[in-house]
């Protein structure tokens, strides 16, 4: 559906651009024959500077406009960068000399809609949702430009009353009458005069409430399509008294200088595509780049460089529903900040789906077209960290519910632990002081009791034993130092305990450590062993020397493993030493 | 002599009471929480507070936070503290500060109500006790050959009955010996491990137990 709908805009585009090339050939060719034949009534001389004057900016703007068309991008602000382009070779119709008669009413009707074309351009520029009151502004801008300023006083313009004999024929002619158009272009002269007004106030307020960033990308767009309506509105406000707009030496002059903002205007317009097309250029050189060096900086680190912007960060979309995660994996947080803002990097039209979110200083990358080079640009590396993202992210999840197994493994083996002690040794102990008190009523010959007695008080001992091997209270309570003496006293060989970090870590780290000695002292091939450790930042590090080489280190492995450490094993004189790393940062 | 029993378990809260009260003990209160504890010790100074280690809230080790606190304010009050655990760090923990007047018993010595007494009766004296249990076991941990392996056999009876809590005529008493013999011997004793002699009975059971743990 998608797809569908994009391709008729695609065509859309085409069509209406194909459209404004007939019609600027048309118009170019009419305002040259228009500037030969009355070169002293229009705006310029004939001869190739004059003929350069009148074209370039005009169809510089069509042809900045084509371009956009073609690439299918802002087809809105396109179009009317390119009717622009071609209403600013209509003035040059409006004058005695211009052949046939269709061009001249057309520069009578249409002399000055460029202005509120550049109006409405700057106002919608990049790529914006208008606002009402914007919207109002450029409607009032047609409605004076072309309605009030040039339609209504064509339709009583006699050329004959005006003394243009020599003029073609006005086809818009209702009612020939003089003393209705001078009022009538008198007050058209005054509401455009007001539009054109308000316009650059609105423009200048733009400017000015727009962050530093914005305003990098608005000022090449929106100075010189204010200046254009400044010299519009100065040339107006001189024929206010007069009520037509004149060729004459100053208004010529103004004329000149809106020519100049319209070319100044193509430029602006065209301006970030050559900013996209360097971007794009470094990042296509650091696409090779990063392909030869893998496993170097980071996309978000290269784009950082690229766009100048420190802060800058990559997410990526990662399983379903989707979660958002840097390049190795950890989540990334999106929630809003003042003075950041996120930007999809999307996929090509045959992929649209998110392939990356950029989170970036506010406005670095409001121009739409740099986000599409460089989603275009770094299409390969940006798919190859997300998979890579996804492959860490994944781990990530694994090695969690990894640990959260062993964890919950060793906080059940805790909870029987306190089980047996809180309920049947309790009751045992309890039942051995209720027979005391039995055996005490009964007399001398309690011999039947003295046995009971004994057999309670093995099984007090043989429970206290298997509730310490599922869990020792000590290590919870008073950390593995305490615990590991423990183990040493109850140990069947001499174990040596060293030097200990006191500290109190995460219980599922002081249990895995404690495990790993635990197991390795019950080893039968081993007959003795000695345990350090120390702290090394986050890195918790055992050192376990046993005589038991050929012990299978599997089990140890996979305890270690699930904590997120390793386990190491390396020969030390007759003995081997475990060294086992278990991760401890908070 | 006067007692407060701590225990949360009804059953054995009234066993033991009833036990001590026909051993002729004047069981003042029983209570079940630590803070009931204190605040019966605070208002009827008995000789001696027997506690059991775990205890509500948590369930961990109220017991020995609850004597520790007992012997730092109340001087003429002993505790004894009754655990599951054949842990010597928590004999020790409760040790380590105030040694006279303390006691660490293995639970299922209510039973033994002799035992018990003579626990209670001996810390009443101002001397310590350590769970024989515990002391054995520290005795015969697994250890590389030292200074230990020197002794006779006397002198670990001896060695033995020291880390218990015993004064000097009790361990008299205990290994049918004169007096000057086992001065003799605990002075032999301590030089063969290399331990500083303190005229402290009590004091020397933490240094006993001390060097049984590390050595």
């Amino acid at each position: 559906m998608q797809v569908a709908l994009r391709s008729t805009s695609s065509t859309r585009g085409v069509r209406a651009g194909a459209v404004v090339a007939l019609a600027s050939g048309i118009l170019a060719v009419v305002a040259l024959r228009t500037a030969h034949a009355a070169p002293e009534l229009g705006y310029v001389a004939w001869s190739p500077s004059g003929a350069a004057v009148l074209l370039v900016p005009g169809l510089a703007a069509i042809g900045v406009a084509l371009e956009s068309l073609y690439r299918r991008r802002d087809d809105r602000r396109a179009l009317l960068l390119a009717l622009a382009g071609l209403a600013s070779l209509l003035p040059e119709l409006s004058v005695p000399g211009t052949r046939p008669a269709l061009a001249f009413t057309a520069g009578l009707v249409l002399a000055w809609a460029a202005p509120p074309l550049v109006g409405h351009l700057a106002l919608a520029y990049p790529a914006r949702a208008t606002t009402p009151p914007v919207r109002a502004l450029c409607g009032a801008g047609y409605i004076s430009a072309i309605v009030l300023l040039g339609a209504l006083p064509a339709l009583v313009f006699d050329r004959v009353a005006a003394g243009c004999a020599d003029c073609a024929a006005n086809l818009v002619l209702l009612h020939a009458s003089t003393r209705l158009e001078a009022p009538l272009a008198q007050a058209g002269i005054a509401a455009t005069l007001a539009w054109a007004t308000l316009c650059v106030a609105a423009i200048a307020l733009r400017l000015a409430r727009a962050t530093p960033a914005g305003r990098r990308l608005l000022w090449p767009v929106l100075i010189p399509a204010g200046v254009f309506v400044c010299c519009f509105a100065a040339e107006l406000a001189l024929s206010l008294s007069r009520a037509y707009l004149s060729t004459a030496a100053t208004g010529r002059a103004l004329w000149l200088g809106g020519q100049a903002a319209l070319f100044g205007l193509a430029v602006g317009v065209a301006a970030p595509r050559f900013r996209a097309r360097r971007a794009r250029t470094l990042l296509a050189r650091d696409v090779v780049e990063l392909s030869n060096r893998s496993g170097a900086e980071s996309v978000a680190t290269r784009l950082s460089v690229v766009l100048g912007d420190q802060t800058l960060e990559i997410a990526y979309p990662v399983g379903e529903p989707a979660r958002f995660v840097d390049a190795n994996g950890t989540p990334v947080d999106l929630a809003h900040q003042a003075g950041r803002a996120t930007t999809a990097l999307r996929g090509l039209h045959r992929e649209p789906e998110t392939m990356a979110l950029v989170r970036h200083r506010e406005g670095l990358l409001d121009d739409p077209v740099l986000v599409d080079e460089i989603a275009r640009a770094a299409r390969l590396p940006l798919t190859n960290e997300r998979l890579r993202a996804e492959a860490a992210a994944r781990l990530a999840l694994l090695q969690a519910s990894r640990k959260r197994i062993v964890a919950a493994a060793d906080t059940e083996r805790q909870r029987v632990e306190r089980d047996l002690h809180d309920g049947a040794q309790q009751r045992l102990v309890s039942l051995a002081v209720a027979l005391r008190a039995i055996r005490s009523a009964d007399g001398p010959d309690g011999r039947l009791l003295d046995e009971a007695q004994q057999e309670l008080a093995s099984a007090l001992d043989e429970l206290r034993l298997i509730a310490r091997g599922l869990y020792p209270a000590v290590l919870d309570e008073l950390g593995l130092p305490a615990a590991i003496e423990a183990l040493s006293e109850t140990a069947p060989l001499p174990l040596k305990v060293g030097q200990l970090p006191a500290e109190r870590f995460d219980p599922v780290v002081e249990a895995t450590a404690y495990f790993v000695v635990a197991e390795t002292v019950h080893d039968p091939a081993a007959s003795r062993v000695a345990i350090s450790g120390h702290r090394d930042g986050d890195t918790l590090t055992l050192l376990i020397s046993t005589d038991a080489p050929t012990s299978d280190l599997t089990r140890l492995s996979d305890r270690v493993g699930a904590a997120g450490g390793t386990i190491r094993r390396r020969p030390h004189a007759d003995d081997v030493v475990l060294e086992v790393e278990i991760p401890c940062g908070s | 002599m006067r007692v407060v029993i701590a225990e949360d378990e009804l059953l054995l809260r009234q066993g033991v009471t009833r036990l001590l009260a026909d051993a002729g003990i004047d069981v003042v209160a029983a209570v079940e929480t630590a803070d009931a504890l204190l605040e019966r010790v605070a208002r009827m100074k008995p000789d001696v507070a027997l506690v059991d280690v775990r205890m509500p809230p948590t369930h961990r080790d109220e017991g020995i936070v609850a004597a520790r606190e007992i012997r730092a304010t109340y001087p003429q009050t002993g505790v004894l503290v009754l655990s599951h655990y054949l842990e010597s760090s928590y004999a020790l923990r409760l040790l380590e500060d105030q040694p006279e007047r303390c006691g660490y018993l293995l639970k299922e010595r209510v039973s033994d109500i002799a035992v018990l007494v003579d626990a209670l009766r001996r810390i009443a004296d101002g001397e310590c006790v350590i769970d024989p249990t515990i002391v054995k076991q520290l005795l015969h941990k697994p250890r590389d050959s030292g200074p230990l392996d020197t002794l006779t056999e006397r002198e670990r009876d001896v060695l033995a009955a020291m880390a218990e809590g015993y004064s000097n005529e009790a361990i008299a008493c205990r290994l049918y010996l004169a007096p000057k013999t086992v001065e003799a011997n605990i002075h032999r004793v301590l030089q063969k491990l290399d331990i500083s002699e303190s005229p402290d009975s009590n004091r020397r059971v933490l240094a006993v137990l001390t060097y049984l743990r590390s050595a």
